[in-house]
């Protein structure tokens, strides 16, 4: 017997969920004046392929593509993360950069799912098939299965530091609507928001604007400089002066829910998610 | 181990760059749940054959004991696919409970309730009251120390040098470490863990269905064991005596013992349960290693920070 469908099919819903949110994130980080997406664009971009492989891999009618074009596509991305990890480390950050919730997650969520693909090894004949000729995520297995057993834990220890992360409720339910002074400045009405700040608003009007809402102010090389991951309990702060820079539509210009799926704490919610049930697949398939 | 101090918790909420050891240690505990949960997921567990295993727990134990294990194991050979799913999920929730700061007095309370419950009904008490395992093949049961690191990584702040005695006082945390050690020496000085092929079965138990490279190191580490059961037996329960005794000696030598403990409990984790068994498949757990180690680094005493007054390498 292997896992029960309903069950892989939970967790694959949870996966179109999780694609379809980063996804909505991707449209509204979309600035039309400099036709540039969000800085967090390439993350956004990583969950939405990975959500959909990850149904599809679990689920065998939810599959889109074939093995060998997710193959590429997580070379890609694997390659592209661990670029930006090697540049924040040696931007100063050294080894923290790889505890950090910048890139470091995202190149380990890539490089899993690039080797669960590679690794997939052909199923039995009585399998179910699936449309892209794989069968489920329950009927396979996988070739070097201690490294599968690295990842899970990997991941399990991302997922909990990533949880660790996550701000009290009271932290992240936004004001009704934020103040004009704030939301130019690109800070969100309560903390936990996190939308970014408008192009051309200097950082350092950005960094200040937390401290009206009495919650830390970020370093003051925030702009450039991860946020660390100690330091993310009030996720406002970083947010704001990471984007300040570049960032798309003004907050007041969106509606509060929608306005909500920009925080980061809806990134690391999605985060969580794919780490838990990838290490829940890597798992079922050794 | 630099990074554990033992940061009061409202210096840490000041600033949270500054690591604070017990959280570390909550996090460790959470991505031990979190990785139980995802392993009671696979397929085997949601057959009948997983309430047989259940049943095999009651063996030997009394009546009082073993009737509750055989009722439990009864219902999951029935309801396998409902209550395995139950149980896995209860497990990941434990996890991401423990990780998330505004539950986590919560869920370290149902850990230590789940543990105590898993332990009792899933593991027969570690057959402490009949057969126990070794400490190598895991006695006295892994997921009763998941409900002793859980009551170790309490947040409560009780004056102490350590982050065990910050949760129960540093009297009652040393007399945990006490019995823990000494138990598991006692428990490998046990006639049945001390025959001959005692060790050398308990550990090449284990290479069944691991990878090459890991059946080949169990296999190995068991061939230096065959028919040497009770000079290992005593030599493990010297080590495990010795580390017993340190908690109450000086820091120095409380460092040295979590050092060698971390290295006892790797030992016993990788080349004795091969991980656990985890990549054979069928296992609910890691097993005790990684408990072991998390547990140790909970007694380890931060070297006190250097007096900035005082120039390097200047005569006290």
């Amino acid at each position: 017997m292997s896992v029960p469908a309903g069950l892989l099919d939970a967790f694959a819903g949870v996966m179109l969920l999780v694609a379809a949110i980063s996804a909505t994130r991707l449209a509204l980080s979309w600035r039309p004046a400099s036709r540039h997406f969000g800085p967090d664009a390439d993350a956004d971009v990583s969950h939405l392929l990975m959500g959909l492989a990850m149904a599809g891999t679990l689920t065998a009618r939810l599959a889109t593509l074939p093995a060998l074009a997710w193959d590429i596509i997580f070379a890609v991305l694997t390659a592209w993360f661990a670029h930006r990890v090697t540049r924040e480390y040696r931007s100063g950050r050294g080894l923290r950069a790889l505890v950090s919730e910048h890139h470091a997650p995202h190149l380990l969520h890539s490089a899993a799912m690039l080797y669960m693909f590679l690794a997939l090894r052909p199923a039995p004949a009585h399998a179910a098939s699936a449309m892209a000729g794989m069968p489920a995520a329950g009927a396979q297995t996988l070739r070097l299965p201690t490294l599968a057993l690295l990842f899970a834990f990997l991941l399990c220890a991302y997922a909990v530091a990533d949880l660790d992360r996550l701000p009290a409720p009271r932290h992240s339910h936004p004001a009704p609507a934020p103040s004009p002074a704030l939301a130019l400045a690109g800070v969100p009405s309560s903390a936990g928001l996190g939308v970014p700040a408008p192009a051309g608003v200097p950082a350092s009007a950005a960094a200040a604007a937390p401290a009206l809402l009495g919650v830390p102010a970020p370093a003051a090389s925030g702009a450039s400089a991860p946020t660390d991951a100690s330091t993310t309990a009030t996720p406002v702060t970083s947010r704001a002066t990471a984007t300040s820079s570049a960032s798309p539509a003004p907050a007041s210009s969106l509606a509060p829910g929608l306005g909500r799926l920009l925080s980061p704490g809806v990134a690391r919610g999605c985060r969580i998610a794919m780490g838990v049930t990838m290490a829940f697949m890597l798992i079922i398939m050794i | 181990m630099t990074a554990l101090s033992t940061t009061p918790p409202q210096a840490a909420d000041a600033s949270r760059s500054a690591v604070d050891g017990r959280r570390v240690l909550q996090l460790g505990l959470a991505a031990v749940w979190l990785l139980d949960g995802v392993l009671q997921y696979q397929s085997w567990m949601f057959t009948k054959a997983f309430g047989q295993m259940l049943a095999g727990a009651a063996t030997g134990n009394p009546a009082v004991i073993a009737a509750p294990i055989t009722w439990d194991a009864h219902l999951v050979e029935h309801y396998p696919v409902l209550l395995n799913a139950v149980f896995a999920t209860i497990q990941l929730a434990l996890g991401l409970g423990i990780a998330w700061r505004p539950t986590v007095k919560a869920a370290l309370a149902a850990s230590i309730a789940w543990s105590v419950a898993v332990w009792w009904l899933g593991e027969g008490l570690g057959g402490v009251l009949a057969t126990p395992d070794s400490a190598v093949a895991g006695g006295p049961g892994a997921v009763i120390l998941y409900a002793l690191l859980a009551v170790l990584v309490w947040p409560r702040d009780c004056p102490g040098p350590f982050v065990a005695a910050r949760a129960v006082g540093a009297p009652v945390a040393r007399i945990l470490w006490l019995v823990l050690w000494g138990g598991m020496a006692a428990i490998q000085l046990l006639p049945v863990n001390r025959a001959p092929q005692g060790v050398h079965d308990d550990i090449t138990a284990m290479a069944a269905g691991e990878p090459h490279w890991l059946a080949a190191l169990v296999n190995g580490t068991g061939s230096l064991t065959a028919h040497r059961g009770l000079a290992f037996s005593i030599g493990l329960a010297v080590v495990f005596c010795l580390l017993a005794v340190a908690v109450y000696l000086p820091a120095p030598i409380v460092r040295a013992m979590v050092v060698a403990a971390v290295v006892v409990g790797l030992l016993i984790w990788i080349p004795g349960q091969a991980f656990g068994g985890i990549l054979a498949g069928g296992m609910t757990d890691p097993n005790s290693g990684p408990l072991l180690v998390l547990i140790a680094l909970a007694y380890w005493i931060p070297r006190p920070a250097p007096d900035p007054a005082v120039p390097p390498g200047a005569a006290p």
